[in-house]
């Protein structure tokens, strides 16, 4: 009878003693992760439909002034081919030329604009599906390496990256 | 003794079991949405009165309404079944099936939704978020009024539909939030496939704006109990 008091207490005490190493492993020690920048991003759909959608505008600057390049170029075999010099087609030769360089320096600050407003509204949003993911996984600490040696070294089993892309990517569809 | 050893060895097996299981189980938190792949009761044969029925619509765990929030903004919007407008439009405890049949009728050919963008914090006119000017202001009030229709689409398989219908509703400084009434034309041929409310939020530079509406979960309404 005394034996199997003491060998009730023993396991009650080793239940007791693993429940609380099961409890600080889970709660006490921080999770972290890492993920590689670089691939999170470009993996990120948003930003393949963002680069689609500059890629449109700056395509359809560019035609026009590929056409207004070749109207010049029509033009300056115009003056080339005429025997007398024609103040005409000079002149409107170079109202096309100034109109060309105008629309050339607009359309290259327009890309820019465009583009550093689409590269705003992709992190915005990566940024915040990024959090989300730490949020819900409980982690305490996710690192970001891109490469410069901000993160010297990372052991793979705590590289999160692909679990990340498909979470930002599933948030970005708003499922 | 032996039962009580037994047991005490097989709760703290379950317990442990359940511990590791919740380590990485994802809960609820900051944008986060109720997930599609939840297994979805079957609920058509749910029969509610009228006020339950709003409750049941507008209950985010029943899928038909779906939120995002990014940065300081929240993105909301709900899906709104015909029996529900009705609903709304009557505020009364108990409706006559003639009428709902009737009202319902005039609804038929397209399918409504409310989006609602309102601040994080809670505070302030949502127009005057991050405002440079007042200039600005005027240019906002403008866009959300008339311009912003073209930026909202309705994606349905490979089919984009565009906002047919659209009324902005100010409220000022009254809450921190703006509301737009949206229709879109029901497309028969993709009325199999999953909803895509696609907003372009150039306001807040918020960029392209996505809400999927499982079809699963818009095809699974509970009937409105009627007179």
């Amino acid at each position: 009878m005394v034996t199997r008091t003491n060998i009730t207490i023993l396991i009650v005490i080793l239940l007791s003693a693993l429940t609380g190493w099961l409890f600080y492993n889970n709660q006490g020690t921080p999770q972290t992760g890492y993920i590689i920048i670089q691939e999170v991003y470009n993996g990120f759909e948003m930003k393949k439909e963002m680069e689609s959608k500059y890629m449109q505008a700056k395509n359809t600057r560019g035609k026009i002034l590929d056409s207004l390049a070749l109207e010049l170029k029509a033009l300056v075999q115009q003056i080339n081919n005429e025997k007398e010099k024609n103040n005409s087609t000079i002149e409107r030769f170079n109202n096309k030329r100034e109109e060309y360089e105008q629309r050339k320096k607009t359309y290259e600050e327009d890309n820019a604009a465009l583009s550093r407003q689409y590269d705003q509204q992709i992190l915005t949003q990566l940024n915040q599906y990024m959090k989300d993911y730490a949020k819900s996984k409980h982690f305490a600490y996710v690192f970001g390496s891109d490469g410069n040696g901000s993160l010297i070294y990372g052991d793979e089993s705590l590289n999160i990256t692909k679990d990340m892309i498909t979470h930002v990517n599933k948030k970005y569809k708003g499922l | 003794m032996r039962n009580f050893v037994l047991t005490s060895l097989c709760s703290t097996i379950i317990f442990l079991i359940g511990c590791s299981e919740n380590k990485n189980q994802a809960s609820p938190s900051d944008g986060e949405t109720v997930d599609q792949n939840l297994s979805i009761v079957n609920i058509s044969s749910l029969s509610l009165e009228p006020k339950e029925y709003v409750q049941w619509v507008q209950d985010p765990d029943n899928g038909l309404k779906r939120e995002k929030i990014i940065d300081d903004l929240i993105f909301s919007v709900q899906y709104k079944p015909g029996e529900y407008i009705i609903c709304r439009e009557q505020r009364q405890a108990q409706l006559q099936a003639g009428l709902v049949k009737q009202k319902l009728a005039g609804l038929n050919g397209m399918q409504y939704y409310d989006l609602t963008i309102k601040m994080k914090s809670g505070e302030g006119e949502l127009l005057k978020q991050g405002l440079a000017s007042v200039e600005q202001y005027d240019q906002r009030v403008k866009y959300f009024a008339f311009a912003m229709q073209n930026d909202i689409q309705l994606v349905e398989g490979n089919d984009t539909l565009p906002c047919s219908l659209f009324h902005f509703e100010r409220a000022y400084d009254i809450t921190p939030q703006a509301t737009f009434l949206l229709g879109f034309p029901v497309n028969e041929n993709t009325s199999k496939e999953d909803k895509t409310l696609i907003i372009y939020d150039k306001t807040f530079n918020s960029g392209l704006i996505k809400l999927t509406f499982p079809i699963n979960r818009l095809n699974n309404l509970p009937r409105l109990k009627t007179l």
